[in-house]
């Protein structure tokens, strides 16, 4: 596990809020590495890029999720693009090494005050395939606001992985 | 950007005291390669993609599975070269797959390699260098350096090398887009030297999480025959000579006795016995003397003392796969993954229960009979007489006594830890109980009986999925062990488990119904020293060791580690019932065989393996599994291996290398073109008939990904074979190469004597060619698809093709070629020996001359 980005209190409380009634009714997807086929995570959500999305620009799609995806590691130093401020890291996959997301490791003012959904982790579009996560019934389709706190979840995958394997 | 370093022509390196051959002044060219074994490769990243320079690919790489210390890539040079330097081609952006750290070995050109150096340039001199008691599927590799063969034993920081291994190269790439070229070691002791073999090992990754990726490959050197020739040729005098220093000096160091060591060593009549005694008179007749024909009775010799029946019996078997093929109308069973399967050994008969099928469990019980095909004994569903609920992950024991196949266990979604808070929390109450039935099937009658409506309550195991249970006939008890409890009664020290643990090993007395508790896991038992002895597990191996009145537990997974080892439990020898000992006391039933077989040449620490178990032989034989690459952190690998434990002698051998597939990626079954494979899977069943000496493996989960849905399961019914060298077909095999070489001398114009030391006359060609139709056609197996290919080939030895021949030009080799100069006495002999160490392989290990040689054990200095 990485350590949380460090954040001051400010930027806390920001990223706290309940997560915003249009992103509640989102599906839960599992995203998994386009190259290698590997589970990148189970967290994932279709998104717009924030700092594309003014008007006039290009809409950029991608998935974000919540927590450091188990699939992927970050590499190399922080750095920042010509949209924002934010401080961005790049992290390859753990199955082939391709650079498949990267970490707002410090969210800018401009980011924060935007929409958000509260989402440091990005993946991009172009580099992982997506599939839409079910519920415990296995016939429903999981929404986010039915997708347990990242901290539970996470315990579940081993049970989860296993009963793959076993059948 | 991607400038393609042209190496530079070979700059002669000054050699103070040049002994001839030097290293050679042409320019080099690029040696073509094949890569012929590797430790690992994920996705779709195969080895072989090195071969090949695509930078703006990022497929077009060889990527590991695993960045542990064991990765490796074996490449053949297509002919024995001098290998001058290596060039590492890289993809067009920086990777952190890129070799931060490796190194390269080199196999030279062994003097004592079977193959003839007249015979570098072609490869048809010889029908076969293949072992005559190896099978055709048999893996024909150069022996690995000692440190990759066993990675944990010497670590591989020691600089020695087993096998005649020698590095050539250690080095670093950078993190950029640009090829580097790289020039290795070429010379020991100022002779160059031809390699055969070069092995890349990765060290580390630029970034330390990932694993390693090889993008292009190329090596350059001298490959032109006659270079290499006399390099081979002045490399073998110089490890021959080496050789014969240290041995000089182990003998006189040895014993005063051993002087002259060499004179003596050659006629030590009362040394103790070196080999057989045929053997000798072997070398003697067919080397010195070609005397074919006593030869061939030398060998039939060996047959009728039962010499070659032993050879035999200590080779290694070798795994045929036979596909069973659905009759169009006849019933199947449906795809599925985590069912069961018995064979009755009486009938043959094979039982298959229950299982999933990527969307619910199954109920139904199906027969498939040698001859008639499947049948269903019951389709399963809720209507009529009571019968065990759909499930997957339970166990199936069949007891000839009492015609009955037991059924314990299933595994429940909604009973596991995580789903089941998750409906805890949404105030849903979990659909099914919690109760462990136990069931019975009469095979005579048919019809289910239920036995227990619930074993905990009855002092048994509680509802466990991914457990084990055996039979053991002597005892008429049920051997049940491991597998994970979903009881929600709270744990307690004698008897019940808990939720989520791992429950112990139970007996079933079947005449009197009664459970008992034989051994449970000792709170916090991972960290306790009873914990390395028999703990609880999923997803492990286990069978019954009838002579030696043990189980043996075969890996499994504990929590998120994949378990290794191989544990025996010692079962009453009377044939009583094994009684209970505490947890965390010591128990002298248990003995860890081995803390982890892949050490001892068994399998990789993994699950899902599947066992069987061929009393007669003695024989425990593991299919396929979950095995994780060592040091590896991926969700591990599925693959189709085949082992075989020998429950005696304890040894473990690979007897199948199916290609293994990444969990969740395309990798699938083995192609060799000429037989079918069945492909990877895991949870598949493995049962044994002894009454056809046949393996059935029923269905299984592919995994994921290449195109497969998470839903997918397989339906399709092989039967394997170990197939083992018959003594009579390794006879005629060596008579067939006795003959083949007899056919050769006529075709070189060489002759046979009339009898040992009388001068040979020449050959008429049409009396070799007479004799090829005869006496070498009656040796061969012409349904053998691989022999007859050999067969036919050898008519063109007439013509000169790969060797001088009866009806060419003086001299001129049949490809128009003049490398090939007429044999020598030195070519006949060398390929009589080469025949010889063929024939040698008939002799059990202790009567011949050792496999390895000295010449390959000697340290060698390398000039830095």
């Amino acid at each position: 596990m990485l350590p949380p980005p460090s954040l001051g209190p400010e930027l806390h409380d920001a990223l706290d809020r309940v997560l915003h009634p249009q992103f509640r009714c989102k599906a839960v997807c599992e995203l998994r590495c386009k190259h290698c086929a590997r589970m990148m995570c189970q967290r994932g959500m279709k998104a717009i890029l924030l700092a594309s999305s003014k008007p006039g620009e290009l809409r950029v799609e991608l998935f974000s999720t919540d927590s450091p995806p188990p699939g992927a590691e970050l590499f190399g130093d922080d750095y920042t693009t010509a949209s924002c401020r934010c401080l961005i890291r790049d992290a390859a996959c753990l199955g082939c090494g391709n650079t498949v997301a990267y970490n707002v490791t410090k969210p800018c003012a401009t980011c924060l005050q935007a929409c958000n959904n509260g989402h440091l982790w990005v993946l991009h579009a172009d580099s992982v395939s997506s599939t839409d996560r079910l519920d415990t019934s296995g016939r429903k389709i999981l929404r986010w606001a039915d997708l347990p706190p990242a901290e539970t979840d996470g315990d579940m995958a081993g049970v989860h992985e296993y009963s793959l394997f076993c059948r | 950007m991607f400038a393609n370093i042209k190496p530079a022509a070979a700059a002669p390196r000054a050699t103070p005291h040049a002994i001839q051959p030097a290293t050679p002044h042409s320019a080099t060219s690029q040696l073509p390669y094949s890569v012929v074994a590797w430790s690992s490769y994920s996705a779709n990243y195969h080895p072989r993609n090195i071969a090949v320079s695509c930078p703006t690919d990022q497929a077009s790489r060889w990527s590991s599975a695993a960045h542990n210390q064991s990765q490796y890539l074996l490449l053949k040079l297509n002919r024995p070269a001098i290998v001058d330097s290596i060039t590492f081609g890289k993809y067009h952006k920086p990777h952190v797959c890129n070799l931060k750290e490796f190194r390269v070995l080199g196999l030279p050109l062994s003097p004592h390699s079977p193959l003839s150096l007249n015979s570098l340039s072609s490869s048809t001199l010889s029908p076969s260098s293949a072992s005559l008691l190896s099978l055709p599927s048999a893996p024909s590799l150069p022996p690995m350096p000692s440190s990759l063969a066993a990675p944990a034993s010497g670590g591989l920081a020691a600089q020695g090398m087993g096998g005649g291994w020698m590095e050539i190269l250690r080095g670093g790439l950078r993190n950029d887009s640009e090829d580097e070229c790289f020039r290795v070691r070429r010379e020991a002791g100022s002779v160059p030297f031809p390699l055969t073999h070069i092995l890349i090992h990765p060290l580390a990754a630029h970034s330390p999480s990932f694993n390693f990726s090889v993008w292009h490959v190329a090596a350059q050197g001298w490959d032109e025959p006659g270079i290499v020739e006399r390099a081979g040729r002045a490399w073998g005098e110089h490890l021959h000579r080496t050789t014969l220093l240290h041995l000089l000096k182990h003998l006189r160091t040895t014993s005063p006795v051993h002087l002259p060591p060499l004179q003596l060593l050659q006629s030590l009549p009362s040394s103790p016995q070196l080999e057989h005694p045929l053997l000798t008179t072997l070398h003697t007749t067919l080397v010195m003397h070609g005397g074919f024909a006593p030869a061939q009775h030398l060998l039939r010799r060996a047959l009728e003392a039962g010499i070659i029946a032993r050879a035999c019996a200590a080779a290694p078997p070798v795994a045929r796969w036979t596909r069973v093929v659905p009759t169009p109308q006849g019933p199947w069973p449906g795809p599925r993954g985590g069912h069961q399967m018995a064979v009755d050994g009486a009938s043959g008969d094979v039982y298959v229960h229950g299982g999933y099928d990527g969307e619910r469990e199954l109920g139904d019980l199906w027969r498939w009979r040698a001859g008639e095909g499947w049948r269903c004994l019951d389709g399963g569903g809720s209507r009529g007489s009571p019968r065990p609920s759909p499930r997957a992950c339970h166990k199936l024991v069949l007891d000839p006594a009492s015609r009955s196949l037991f059924v314990l266990g299933r595994y429940v979604e909604a009973l596991c830890e995580g789903n089941a808070q998750r409906d805890r929390d949404r105030g849903e109450v979990p659909e099914t109980g919690d109760e462990s039935d136990f069931w019975r099937w009469d095979m005579d009658k048919g019809g289910w009986e239920r036995l227990s409506a619930d074993t905990e309550a009855e002092g048994g195991p509680s509802l466990v999925y991914d457990h084990q249970m055996v039979l053991d006939p002597p005892s008429r008890s049920l051997y049940v062990f491991g597998g994970r409890s979903q009881s929600s009664r709270p744990a307690s020290p004698n008897g019940s488990h808990g939720r989520e643990a791992y429950s112990g090993l139970y007996a079933y007395h079947i005449p009197s119904r009664r459970w008992t508790l034989v051994a449970k896991d000792p709170p916090g038992a991972d960290e306790t020293p009873a914990a390395l002895g028999l703990r609880s597990r999923i997803g492990h191996s286990m069978v019954l060791d009838s002579a030696g009145r043990r189980l043996l537990v075969l890996a499994g997974q504990r929590e998120r580690q994949y378990l290794g080892d191989l544990v025996a439990f010692t079962l009453p020898a009377a044939g009583g019932v094994a009684g209970f000992v505490a947890p965390g006391q010591p128990d002298p039933r248990v003995e860890v065989l081995s803390r982890d077989t892949a050490m001892e040449g068994g399998p990789e620490p993994g699950f899902t393996q599947r066992a069987a178990v061929d009393e007669g032989r003695g024989e425990v034989v593991v299919v396929g599994g979950i095995a994780r690459e060592r040091g590896g952190d991926g969700p591990g690998v599925v693959r189709n291996d085949v082992w075989v434990y020998g429950m005696t002698d304890g040894r473990w051998r690979k007897v199948y290398s199916g290609d293994g597939a990444g969990w969740g990626t395309g990798g699938g079954g083995r192609d060799d073109g000429e037989e079918e494979h069945p492909q990877p899977r895991f949870a598949g069943q493995v049962g044994y008939d002894e009454g056809r000496d046949v393996y059935y493996m029923f269905g299984g989960n592919p995994g994921e990904g290449g195109g497969r849905t998470v839903r997918e399961r397989l339906d399709d019914l092989w039967e394997m074979m170990l197939v083992r060298p018959d003594p009579s077909t390794v006879l005629r095999r060596a008579l067939f190469a006795i003959r083949a070489q007899q056919f050769r001398e006529m075709c070189w114009g060489v002759g046979t004597p009339a009898s040992p030391g009388v001068p040979a006359t020449p050959v008429e060609p049409l009396m070799a060619l007479s004799y090829l139709r005869r006496e070498v056609a009656e040796c061969v197996d012409h349904t053998d698809k691989r022999e007859e290919r050999e067969f036919r080939e050898m008519a063109g030895w007439l013509f000169g093709a790969g060797s001088c021949g009866a009806f060419g030009a003086g001299g001129m080799a049949g490809d128009g070629s003049a490398l090939n100069p007429a044999p020598t006495p030195d070519d006949v002999f060398r390929s009589r020996t080469q025949l010889f160490q063929r024939l040698a392989e008939v002799f059990p290990e202790d009567m011949r001359e050792p496999r390895t040689n000295l010449t390959e054990m000697v340290p060698v200095e390398i000039q830095r």
